[in-house]
């Protein structure tokens, strides 16, 4: 084992974290490199000098009211939105506040469309009328529409989608 | 400490408290806080940097405990769950806050073999450069640090404390000595 192997292995050596035939040639190789065995020292006085890094204690008055101020934490209500603190009231929350925002766009999609359609049965029953009481109007219609003038019966000429396409334009023009 | 600090000093006598406590005893709830807070507490402290949020972060931490203890199956290991739960709340507590601890909230670790003044210069300026870097350290790494050399626990016990893999808990530790090693160097040119 050469140095810069040894050096990726030096921490793990020394807190017992590799395996015993690594472990084996890392110390073989301790043993005859000063320079990594001078690593393996930084290391563990680094280490050390952790260990003796201490924290202040806060002291006996704070341990004395540790206990009452925490209960007088846990005395207070918790508020109204603690819920949405959960991971799983969170996300049911979010879902129902979805379905509430995206419910009525869905319903007012729908609505709009049998609106729609009942505005075209209105129409077409408009057209009907007005193509019995004015003929000289369908006839006009007919011709501005392409549709052709020896037309006697306005479903028997008229293909599906044209008498879409007429209804439509014809909507929109009395509708105007 | 290592098994100790994971399974509790005693876990047997916290589970006789928790089923004290389910029956309506309050005061056996007490008696867990009396038992587990200093080491509950100096966790957060050593993790968070300061006294204020590390009462904070561990009283959060029994509060929690408190309102779950019903759904604790395990009663004996009761100190592993609150370890965790202490863990879990130092790491959300700084996420939530955007508290990136800067060096001066290092100022309350203390040496605590101070005053003794036989030490040499190297060796506090080392004590020095390895409190500044640990205070550097990203959370997780310095949690993980901590764990490892303040409560000697194995990395099997801290992956179990933090929910991290053991091979997770050990790429932590040493990606902090890493970086401690890197900024004694640079910084400290030890």
């Amino acid at each position: 084992m050469n140095c810069k192997m040894a050096g990726k292995y030096i921490e793990e050596y020394a807190e017992g974290c590799l395996e015993e035939k690594t472990a084996a040639k890392v110390k073989s190789h301790l043993a005859s490199c000063a320079e990594c065995a001078a690593e393996l020292k930084f290391y563990r006085e680094l280490i050390d000098t952790a260990g003796t890094i201490g924290v202040s204690d806060p002291g006996k008055e704070f341990w004395a009211g540790y206990l009452p101020r925490l209960r007088e934490k846990m005395s207070v209500p918790s508020p109204w939105y603690d819920f949405l603190r959960k991971p799983l009231t969170a996300s049911v929350s979010v879902i129902l506040l979805l379905l509430m925002i995206l419910a009525p766009l869905a319903a007012g999609r729908i609505s709009r469309a049998v609106r729609v359609r009942k505005a075209s049965t209105a129409s077409l029953e408009a057209i009907i009328g007005k193509m019995s009481s004015n003929p000289e109007w369908f006839a006009t219609a007919i011709e501005e529409y392409q549709i052709g003038s020896d037309a006697s019966n306005m479903s028997e000429i008229l293909s599906a989608e044209e008498k879409d396409r007429l209804l439509a334009e014809m909507t929109s023009e009395l509708m105007d | 400490m290592s098994n100790e600090v994971v399974k509790g000093n005693s876990g047997q006598e916290d589970a006789e408290l928790i089923g004290l406590f389910l029956q309506g005893k309050e005061e056996a709830f007490n008696r867990l806080v009396f038992k587990h807070k200093e080491k509950i507490y100096f966790l957060a402290l050593r993790v968070l940097g300061n006294h204020h949020d590390a009462e904070e972060a561990s009283q959060e931490a029994f509060i929690k405990a408190y309102k779950a203890l019903r759904k604790l199956k395990e009663r004996k290991y009761f100190f592993t769950w609150l370890y965790r739960i202490t863990f879990n709340v130092c790491m959300t507590r700084k996420k939530a806050a955007r508290f990136t601890e800067p060096l001066d909230s290092a100022a309350e670790l203390r040496d605590s073999s101070a005053g003794q003044g036989e030490e040499s210069v190297e060796k506090d300026q080392l004590k020095k450069a390895v409190k500044e870097m640990m205070c550097a350290l990203p959370r997780q790494q310095r949690a993980v640090f901590v764990m490892r050399i303040y409560d000697e626990m194995k990395f099997e016990e801290i992956a179990q404390a933090t929910g991290l893999t053991t091979g997770g808990a050990k790429a932590n530790f040493f990606n902090a000595v890493q970086k401690i090693k890197k900024g004694m160097r640079t910084k400290y040119e030890l």
